[in-house]
């Protein structure tokens, strides 16, 4: 039996929906929902900064918040919160970190920063006793997951486990 | 957040800035609506994904405008009052021998508009010939010739 068609203009067009069409549009409502749930993930932080991402690390000495997934390229942040032990706080970025985090800027700034082999030293002269809050903002580079430390001295290193999208 | 949210602020504030400057913003693009556009983007682009240029930021906020336009055309097509509040509606311009000079006036369209449009699309050239001319909700002027063409 032929086909049902009708003339629009010059176009002969066929009245039955195709397979190719209904796997057209089905394909087109896959990408839809594709597409949703990468927004949703992105606003939660799935995919880089959002809350998702937000993770912290606290030891006896330090407390560190930081974002475990990255993005190359953008800005980063790392929360250090501890109590100064001596006239002297010293904070240690390992290769890995100072790598990842190029550009560093502390806030409050340092009176003495110097790139050593092992990474990135920064001092600062403290009263004893204080509670002391340093905010780094470096921009990120890289991709893949790396496994970043830092330490307060005396203090242990702490690892800092990081994801790094493009 | 940023990467979603800033898109869809942006994508937002400009369909209402379009929305509220009438249909030819867009409809029919001159030289000079060209470099405005290429100026507006330059002038969005920061604002758009602020200091983070990873690939990762360029294409969610990539898919967050497809999926917004993708999203709108859903919901106008769900709901008419929408699609008539966005897209407006048609306005006829010219009808049987008379111009209609307050919606000329308001929409900012010429005589000379609707002749270049009879011109395009029937090879007229006088508004006798026009049975009637109307402003498309997508900024286009269709003509509708007063005979057929021979």
């Amino acid at each position: 039996m032929a086909r049902p068609t009708r003339t629009v203009g010059s176009l002969k067009k066929d009245l039955v929906v195709t397979a190719f069409e209904r796997r057209s549009w089905g394909l087109q409502r896959a990408t839809w929902l594709v597409m949703l749930l990468i927004v949703v993930v992105a606003s939660i932080g799935g995919l880089g900064n959002g809350h998702l991402s937000h993770a912290s690390t606290i030891t006896p000495l330090v407390g560190v918040r930081y974002d475990r997934i990255l993005r190359s390229d953008s800005p980063s942040t790392i929360a250090l919160r501890t109590v100064a032990t001596d006239t002297i706080l010293q904070v240690e970025l390992d290769s890995t970190l100072a790598g990842v985090h190029t550009t560093t800027h502390f806030s409050p700034a340092p009176d003495e920063m110097s790139p050593t082999p092992a990474g990135l030293v920064a001092r600062w002269r403290v009263v004893p006793g204080d509670s002391i809050a340093i905010l780094t903002t470096s921009t990120v580079h890289g991709i893949g997951r790396r496994t970043a430390h830092l330490r307060v001295v005396p203090g242990e290193w702490i690892a800092l486990p990081v994801t790094i999208l493009p | 957040m940023n990467a979603v949210l800033r898109p869809a602020l942006i994508y937002v504030v400009l369909l209402l800035i379009f929305r509220l400057t009438g249909k030819r913003s867009i409809g029919e693009i001159t030289t000079f609506d060209f470099l405005l556009l290429l100026v507006i983007s330059e002038a969005l682009s920061s604002a758009l994904l602020a200091d983070d240029h990873s690939i990762t930021a360029a294409l969610i906020a990539a898919i967050t405008l497809i999926g917004l336009d993708v999203g709108l055309s859903l919901a106008k097509r769900n709901w008419p009052a929408l699609d008539r509040v966005l897209e407006d509606e048609p306005v006829v311009l010219y009808l049987d021998g008379k111009l209609q000079q307050e919606r000329l006036r308001k929409e900012r369209v010429s005589e000379d508009d609707i002749l270049e449009a009879a011109r395009q699309a029937h090879g007229i050239d006088s508004l006798d010939d026009i049975r009637c001319a109307v402003l498309e909700r997508r900024g286009k002027i269709s003509v509708m010739p007063r005979r057929a063409r021979s």
